[in-house]
Parts: structure tokens; C-alpha cells; sequence
């Protein structure tokens, strides 16, 4: 019956990973690396990509008959190895990890493009993937370090391009904070910077007030500029959130960040109507409601 | 079926579709376990049965020192391909414990075998020079793992399970402030999104390394956790929610010791109602999913911290409800 019959291929499968696992091993004791040894290893990541244990002997035994600096032909068929693997499953951490050591074999032979059109293709796939998006932080560092350029411009325009698709995109705004602070470390206008990204977020933020993730990060770059410059800029940004809250009574993190603006930026004038939005928070947020009231009690 | 039968299960034979899980036997029989005892079964289950079951665990005991992360990394002697894991060894203490509170005499002798000596010196050389910690180490304490904050998470829980004091809190917490980004969230590493998962890891280590999380910037990471919640919660700013969240966010709430209002209750409630199987009472990570036994632990778990019956710095139910 039907039951039997898939419980004894699942007994077939089982037993074919046991004994290609044991096989495995019996060839590392008895120190036998050589290129039947590579295909168990491919055998069995074949069946499970997870197996840490199969990756670190795959690369022990490209080391032990190819040298520690292993020539462009392997890098690159380990690579395809890999990709392979990764469009199945873009999400498991000793892809990365194999990855990485492959490429930092020997950075100089790497068509590093290849690399940004692979981590592009799992982010198209999956914008939030943040293996995906750390792993290009690490690509594009890379790249700097062989190419002795910055790239921080070309991946302004990059994470641009994502967050106008989708302004939910949090790993893109993410990935753009530190973009933003690496290059506002090395700017002589932090002002300019900051401004032209304020104008980039309050797009999203208007646009649909009812989405979370644009809030957070246009708070982060409200808080980043000088101390001088910053009360007018608050107070801009205020009376048109406060215009935004008309339009939207229900605009919940509107309500949030008006209230963190007038209590981090004008404790002192605007307690009251801080109070009032609060109040209002409670009413309209009961999941937070607690902290709400947290506040008003201060 | 009930969610009892759920748990056996993967205790015994998993079918291939689990192959993925081969390197993880020992999660997988923490949730089972954790989840036995949080359904109320556990009492019930025979002395044999419970010490067959501690005695697989410490099949996994390298050099009574520490456990590997599955039986099926058994290479026969200790090496670079088999050598203990700071997963396996947290999910091992923590099935051994609950197997011990229910009079297992295996499980017992196999934690009371344990050098704990020799533990202290290798939770030291998982920790890296920045202060971050891998799974697994080389003897001279290279890393033959990523760094992540789950492993500072369990570093720490294993020292608290063996009662030792080995590790460097300073190094260690000033690393964990590192992994918190612009939002309060914290992340697996410095630079990374904040998540619901990384962000109780982070908690829970400063915690059991005895710091105080009333200060900044936690006062942010309250913020980012509260925000998750929509229905039930999300692990990070924007995406699908998951039961697992309940747990970890919850889990990093009571942490904080942060009272939450009746709506975010009820409104879980009925999230936890949608994403519990109808026929064998476990769950799965969305409504009208498959259950697994990681969220049908991890749903008991968030309900019984509800309660003050689940110890988040552990991760294990509390001695009063055995």
C-alpha cells in the first residue's frame, strides 16, 4: 500500500545518507583526500546543504591537494558550487561562510561583478534577506580594498533604486544609515547630505503614513544634524507632520513621532499638546498602550 | 494526535524531509523535551524512557567537557570535524536538566560527569579578541564557525547551567552594545538588523552577565520590540508575522521587565488561536501552516513566561511547575 511503499523509500533515502556520511568519514581517518573524497562531499550536500561538517572537509581537501591558495579553475567551479546551492536556498549560513573563504583565497581573481549580479539577483528575489544584504556590505569591502576606490556612491544609487520600488524596504533605509554615517564622516557639508536624504524619506513617510518602516530611519536622520542647525529643521518638519495628522487622524506613528519630536526637542514649550497626542496614542495604539502612559506619567 | 504525539515523534526516526536537520538533533530534542514538560507530559513518561533518552544525549559528551551539536557528527574521535559546539552544548544541559528535575538517574550522572574545568577554558577560547563568540573552535581558539550573537546567548546560558564563572563580562557586553543598531534593535553582529530573535540573545546574555538594561539604549530597544506586534509578532521591522516571535519577543519584554497592556494580550491570544493546528494541537509559524516542534514549543513557552512559568535567562520552564 501506499504507506509502506513511502516509508520504505524514506528508508532508502535514509540509509543512502547514513552511508554516504560514514563513508565520508572512514576516508578522513584514514587520510585519504582525494577527488572521490570531493565528490562524497558533493554527494551529500547535494542531500543536505547544512552538513557544516562535509563543507569543512570539502575544504580541507581542496587545500591538501591544491594548496592553500587554489587556483582560479577551482575558485571558480566551487563558486558555481555554490551558487547552485544559494538560488535554492539563499538563506543558510555555510553558503556564506564557504563563500567568502573562496573569495578571499585570492580577492585579484575574482570577477567581483559576478558577485554584485549574485548578491543583486537574491535581493531582487528577496529585498529583506539581510544575509543577502550583509553579504554585499562584505563584497563591496572587497572590492575597495582590491580596486583602492570607495564605492560608497554607486551603492547610494543602489539601495536608492530599492527603496523607490518599495518604500517598506527596511534592510534598503538600513543599509543607506550606514552609507549616509560612513559618508558623513568623510564629507566637508554634513548638512547637504543629511538634507537631501531627509527629502528622500519624507517622501516615503508622506507617501503612506501608515507604514512603520520609514519612520524609524526619519527620526535617525532628523537626530544627525548639528545642534545648531537642527530646532529649524525640527520645527519645519513638525508643522507639517502636525498638517499630515489633520488630513490622517488615525496616522498612529505619525502621532508616535510627533510625540518623540516636541518631548526629545521642545520639552520645554510644547508638554501640552505632547500630553494630548499621548493621550490620543492610548486611545488609537492599545497594544502599546503602557507605554503611553509610562510617558504621561513623567 | 495530540501535541504530545508531536513531540515523541521527533524524538525517535525523522523522515527525510528533515535531513536538513541531521547536524541539529540535539535542538530538535530540546524542543520536544521542553515542549513535553510544558504541555504537562512529561511526568508521565516511563524512567526508562526518560533515561534512554539522557543517555543519547550524552553519546554527544566530548571529552566530558562539552557536547557536540548531533550524534551524527560522531567521527569516532575527537577532532577539527567533531568537536563540541556551543549550540549543542546549551540544548544538551538544557534537555539533561529537565531530565534530571524528573528523576532521570542517566541524566543526572551525565551532567555530574561533566569537567567543569575544562568547560570554563573552552567557553574562554570561543570567545573571540572583539569579544564576540563562535560555535566551534580549533585548541587554539580560531574559529571554525561565523560569529553570532546566539552563540554570546548560549556561552552565557551554559555558564549559568553549570553554575561556572568563566567568561568576560565586560569584553562580552561591550560587544552586545556593539550588535545594537540606530533603532534599538539588536543584531547577529555589529552592523545588521535589528531582530526579534538576536534581540533577546542580547538581553538575555547582559542579563545573566548580571548588567543593567534599564539605560539607554534600551530604552529604543524597548520601542523596536513593542512595534513588532501586529497581531501576533514580527522578527523584524516589516515582515510576515511569525509564533516563534512570541516567544522571542515576549521573552526580550519580560527580560525587560515591561508590563503588557490586555489588548497586546488578547490580540496574541487570537494570533496563537490561528496558528494552532485544529487536529494535533501544535503549531506552526503561520495560520493554516504545517506545526513543527520548534513553534509548538516556542507558543507553549511564550504563553507559560505569561505566567512567570518559563525562565527566559535559561530558556527552560521554572523548577515550581515540576
Amino acid at each position: 500500500d501506499i504507506m509502506s511503499e513511502q516509508k520504505r523509500k524514506n528508508r532508502e533515502k535514509i540509509d543512502r545518507f547514513i552511508e554516504l556520511k560514514e563513508r565520508l568519514f572512514d576516508s578522513r581517518d584514514a587520510g585519504i583526500y582525494n577527488d572521490e573524497t570531493v565528490a562524497l562531499t558533493t554527494s551529500l550536500l547535494d542531500l543536505n546543504p547544512e552538513l557544516y561538517t562535509a563543507w569543512n572537509l570539502r575544504r580541507d581537501v581542496l587545500i591538501a591537494l591544491h594548496g592553500q591558495s587554489l587556483n582560479v579553475k577551482i575558485v571558480n567551479e566551487e563558486l558555481l558550487y555554490v551558487t547552485k546551492k544559494l538560488r535554492a536556498k539563499p538563506k543558510i549560513y555555510w553558503l556564506w561562510n564557504y563563500r567568502k573563504w573562496l573569495l578571499q583565497v585570492d580577492p585579484s581573481v575574482i570577477s567581483w561583478d559576478q558577485e554584485l549580479a549574485l548578491v543583486d539577483m537574491l535581493l531582487e528575489a528577496d529585498g529583506r534577506n539581510f544575509h543577502g544584504w550583509a553579504y554585499r556590505r562584505f563584497v563591496i569591502q572587497c572590492m575597495e580594498n582590491v580596486q583602492k576606490t570607495s564605492l560608497v556612491d554607486s551603492e547610494l544609487a543602489y539601495t536608492e533604486k530599492h527603496v523607490k520600488r518599495n518604500l517598506s524596504n527596511y534592510s534598503a533605509w538600513f543599509n543607506r544609515s550606514q552609507l549616509i554615517s560612513r559618508l558623513s564622516k568623510q564629507t566637508q557639508d554634513r548638512s547637504a547630505l543629511f538634507s537631501k536624504e531627509l527629502e528622500l524619506i519624507k517622501k516615503a513617510v508622506f507617501m503612506d503614513p501608515f507604514d512603520e518602516s520609514p519612520w524609524n530611519y526619519y527620526r535617525w536622520v532628523l537626530s544627525n544634524f548639528d545642534d545648531a542647525e537642527r530646532p529649524g529643521i525640527v520645527q519645519n518638519e513638525i508643522d507639517e507632520l502636525e498638517e499630515l495628522l489633520e488630513e490622517e487622524p488615525d496616522a498612529v506613528w505619525c502621532m508616535e513621532t510627533l510625540t518623540q519630536l516636541y518631548s526629545t526637542y521642545q520639552p520645554n514649550t510644547c508638554a501640552t499638546r505632547a500630553v494630548q497626542l499621548l493621550q490620543g496614542l492610548v486611545e488609537k495604539d492599545p497594544l502599546r498602550a503602557n507605554e503611553y502612559k509610562d510617558l504621561l506619567a513623567q | 494526535m495530540t501535541v504530545d504525539s508531536l513531540f515523541k515523534f521527533h524524538l525517535g526516526l525523522l523522515p527525510p524531509q528533515a535531513v536538513t536537520e541531521d547536524s541539529n538533533r540535539l535542538a530538535v530534542a530540546y524542543f520536544a523535551i521542553c515542549g513535553l514538560e510544558l504541555s504537562g507530559a512529561l511526568p508521565d513518561v516511563r524512567p526508562d524512557i526518560l533515561n534512554s533518552w539522557a543517555r543519547t544525549v550524552a553519546l554527544n559528551l566530548v571529552d566530558y567537557m562539552a557536547f557536540r551539536g548531533s550524534w551524527s557528527m560522531n567521527v569516532g574521535a575527537p577532532c577539527v570535524y567533531d568537536c563540541p559546539d556551543i549550540m549543542g552544548t546549551l540544548f544538551a544541559l538544557q534537555v539533561l536538566t529537565l531530565l534530571a528535575r524528573r528523576g532521570s538517574c542517566d541524566a543526572n550522572a551525565t551532567l555530574q560527569s561533566i569537567n567543569t574545568a575544562k568547560t570554563a577554558d573552552w567557553l574562554r577560547k570561543c570567545v573571540q579578541p572583539d569579544g564576540s563568540v563562535a560555535a566551534r573552535v580549533r585548541d587554539d581558539g580560531t574559529p571554525i564557525s561565523e560569529v553570532d550573537l546566539r552563540f554570546t546567548y548560549a556561552a552565557c546560558a551554559v555558564q549559568r547551567l553549570l553554575h561556572i564563572d568563566a567568561l568576560d563580562g565586560d569584553k562580552i557586553a561591550a560587544y552586545i552594545a556593539r550588535c545594537v543598531a540606530f533603532d534599538g534593535g539588536i543584531g547577529a553582529f555589529p552592523g545588521t538588523e535589528g531582530h526579534a530573535g538576536t534581540t533577546f540573545c542580547g538581553l538575555a546574555a547582559l542579563r545573566l552577565l548580571d548588567r543593567d538594561l534599564t539605560a539607554l539604549p534600551f530604552v529604543s530597544t524597548k520601542r523596536f520590540l513593542l512595534n513588532l506586534q501586529g497581531s501576533g509578532f514580527c522578527g523584524r521591522i516589516g515582515k510576515l508575522e511569525d509564533t516563534c516571535y512570541s516567544f522571542w519577543v515576549g521573552g526580550s519584554l519580560a527580560l525587560l521587565e515591561i508590563d503588557r497592556p490586555p489588548a497586546s494580550l488578547a490580540t496574541e491570544d487570537d494570533f496563537l488561536r490561528r496558528t494552532e493546528d485544529k487536529l494535533t494541537g501544535g503549531h506552526s509559524p503561520h495560520p493554516d501552516g504545517q506545526p513543527d516542534v520548534m513553534h509548538s514549543c516556542l507558543a507553549l513557552a511564550a504563553l507559560a513566561l505569561r505566567e512567570n512559568r518559563f525562565d527566559p535567562l535559561t530558556s527552560l520552564p521554572t523548577r515550581d511547575t515540576t
